[in-house]
């Protein structure tokens, strides 16, 4: 720990320090520098269960550099430093350093290139996933931040070509990057404390108890180590056709959601209890007397092949968006709990429209159907859902208020964020929201420097 | 008994009068129109790069300070602008592009960091304020002449220079958010030194006005500006710390490259 915090230490004087302490030329180097300190604290309003967090703090120190070593070569270079606290009668802390973007970048009148690790924004729905599937996200804070702060940059080659009517975008990422997903433990991991609370429950057998606590959910091999042959591409065509302006897609790469696999035919039943985790599952799966191998799932990233297309203009007093991809041989778990893959059609439309008091509202409906359909396990074959923004800002931009809500018909869950935000003049900002999904009230500070 | 001469002369000057009155009006609405578009077509580069100060007042006289980028070039008849924010932290790296189009409605994109893409907006709703600034989208576009009908209202000083003071009505009420404009034009300059905006009631509503005109690369430029909103009193003063004339700034500047890219 104390190593650790001397390596942040370090590292943030680096990343804060003038450029003229590193550099005899440093007349003829362009360096802008900032940094942002966020911060929330998380509290639970209704307490579902004991084995939820109470509490959460989020803290970052976020640096971000661009150096401009000529008037066609730029490097960026970002850090986060973070602190993760989460209490729910223990605390559970994480504190670390992450490089985020770093790459070089080439500008010329025609192309640009770049290679390192960067972020890609592709698509034109705000919050949903369809098309932009090039950079990994991290869900470990599930989804109460914004997609574009979910995402985790990723070492890449990037080319684009820009001629008078059409831009052309080629990526290569030689390396395969998951979507981090946490299964177990803190926060809003997918199946939270259950290992935990059955290990601490006076209602269970010592051999149910074994049995749970001996689930494991692994990469597997192959993915855990960098190969080339994992490596993926795509390319992104854009242009626009009378007043609307169109992109078109291609992109191969390893699905960067995991599906469970499991490594022998009694791991179905493991993956059953952990989505069903009743006592009933539980006596099935102890009946089994499961092994290690049956126990342990592995999180399979399939590749895939997408391909899609997105549009955006203006009609009349509203902005009109969408975009449709097709991916083949998507990977779907069967109501059985075993695998099995199915071609998917995901198409998402959004209006914009901003009132004459400068209300700004944003509505977008997005459809996933599934072809070939047979009973999967949580997937309808077709499924609907709305997400809605509203905001407006009050005081000349001091004060802002916004509600966001995502409801996903077929399912029958939904999310609602109303959240009330401050910004100082000097650009450091408070603000209040909550979350009724869960029922967690935050508090927010963010101040840039 | 009435003299012969006293009916011609009556005749006579009723002649005058229906034959002159009409051409005397006629040319104080061509000199009207003649102001306006010699502002609207006055050299003020082929591009330009400006970087300015923005400071937003409100009624309590507490003040925001922000600090932009501003490019224009000149295409033949129509103008493309790429607005760029570097400051203050919650409205850092947002961006506008504007590009007039021939006949139709401008093209406008906005990109906002927090989406790391950009946003086709909608260019007709002229009421919507700027980032929140007493400037509207209207007020940010260029108003052809040929929208309004102009009379020349009179002559006089605004800040030690003689100005036209020209009435401008719209055409197409639809086809703005003010009833009228009354400008003050620079005789020598033809910039409008001075512009009084009169909401569709007829009540005079905001107030822009020139503080400091200078000669910059030989262009006049209004070096400091204010627009003033009387009703909810508040105004944004603009105040340019640098600008450059004629640079040859590239295509590419006024692209959704440029707005995208890092």
């Amino acid at each position: 720990m104390k190593q650790k915090f001397l390596r942040v230490i370090m590292v943030s004087l680096f990343f804060l320090s003038d450029a003229a302490l590193f550099s005899s030329s440093a007349q003829a180097i362009m360096w802008e520098k900032k940094a942002e300190f966020f911060s929330r604290a998380y509290q639970e309003a209704e307490e579902d269960n004991a084995y939820e967090d109470a509490q959460a703090y989020d803290s970052r120190l976020r640096m971000e550099n661009k150096v401009g070593f000529a008037e066609d070569l730029v490097m960026i270079l970002n850090a986060d430093v973070r602190y993760e606290n989460f209490q729910w009668g223990r605390t559970d802390d994480d504190f670390d350093i992450v490089l985020r973007e770093a790459f070089l970048g080439v500008r010329k009148e025609n192309y640009s290139f770049s290679v390192g690790r960067q972020i890609v924004t592709w698509g034109k729905l705000d919050n949903v996933v369809i098309v932009d599937q090039v950079s990994p996200q991290s869900y470990r804070w599930f989804v109460l931040y914004d997609k574009e702060e979910r995402k985790e940059p990723e070492l890449m080659v990037k080319y684009n070509y820009y001629a008078d009517t059409f831009e052309l975008e080629a990526i290569y990422l030689p390396f395969f990057e998951p979507s981090q997903v946490s299964y177990f433990g803190p926060g809003w991991s997918t199946f939270g404390r259950l290992q935990q609370a059955v290990a601490d429950s006076t209602a269970y057998t010592a051999s149910q108890k074994n049995t749970v606590s001996q689930i494991r959910i692994e990469e597997t091999e192959d993915l855990s180590n960098k190969r080339i042959k994992d490596s993926e591409g795509g390319i992104r065509l854009r242009t626009k056709m009378s007043d609307v302006d169109v992109s078109f897609y291609y992109f191969n790469f390893h699905n960067r959601m995991p599906t469970l696999q499991e490594a022998t035919a009694n791991g179905n039943v493991v993956k059953a209890f952990l989505f069903v985790p009743t006592d009933a599952m539980l006596a099935t799966l102890d009946a089994l007397n499961p092994t290690a191998e049956d126990s342990t799932l592995y999180k399979k990233h399939d590749r895939l092949n997408m391909v899609g297309f997105d549009f955006e203009t203006v009609v009349k007093q509203c902005g009109v968006r969408g975009e449709v991809g097709l991916f083949f041989d998507m990977p779907y778990l069967q109501s059985d709990f075993a695998y099995t893959r199915k071609n998917t059609a995901m198409a998402g439309i959004g209006i914009d429209y901003t009132a004459s008091n400068n209300a700004y509202m944003n509505l977008q409906f997005v459809e996933t159907i599934i072809m070939d359909y047979e009973p999967l396990f949580s997937q309808e074959q077709y499924s609907h859902e709305i997400t809605l923004e509203l905001t407006k800002h009050f005081f000349r931009g001091k004060v802002l208020c916004s509600i966001e809500g995502d409801y996903r018909i077929s399912y029958s869950d939904w999310m609602l964020n109303p959240e009330i935000r401050y910004i100082f003049n000097n650009g450091f900002e408070a603000a209040f929201g909550r979350f009724a999904e869960r029922d967690i009230v935050y508090l927010e500070c963010k101040l840039p420097f | 008994m009435r003299l012969p001469g006293q009916k011609i002369s009556a005749a006579v000057i009723c002649f005058l009068l229906l034959c002159f009155v009409p051409k005397l009006w006629a040319e104080a609405l061509l000199d009207a129109k003649a102001i306006m578009e010699h502002s609207y077509n006055r050299d003020d580069g082929k591009d330009c790069a400006f970087t300015l100060e923005m400071v937003l007042v409100d009624k309590a006289g507490g003040k925001r300070v922000r600090e932009l980028a501003i490019y224009s070039k000149d295409y033949d008849e129509l103008i493309k602008t790429l607005i760029v924010f570097k400051s203050p932290a919650d409205i850092e790296g947002t961006k506008f592009l504007s590009w007039e189009n021939k006949g139709a409605d401008d093209t406008q994109y906005l990109f906002l960091p927090a989406l790391n893409r950009s946003r086709r907006i909608v260019s007709t709703q002229k009421k919507l304020q700027f980032v929140n600034t007493d400037f509207t989208y209207e007020d940010m576009q260029r108003r052809c002449p040929d929208k309004d009908t102009h009379s020349l209202v009179k002559e006089e000083a605004y800040n030690g220079r003689m100005c036209y003071v020209v009435e401008s009505i719209p055409v197409e009420k639809e086809n703005s958010q003010y009833s009228k404009r009354v400008s003050w034009l620079d005789r020598e300059s033809f910039v409008v030194v001075m512009t009084e905006f009169f909401n569709k009631k007829g009540k005079l509503s905001k107030r822009f006005s020139v503080e400091a005109l200078e000669k910059r690369q030989d262009i006049w430029t209004s070096m400091r500006t204010r627009m003033q909103d009387l009703d909810a009193k508040h105004e944004t003063l603009l105040n340019i710390i640098e600008v450059k004339y004629n640079q040859g700034i590239g295509d590419e500047v006024f692209s959704q490259r440029m707005l995208e890219e890092r």
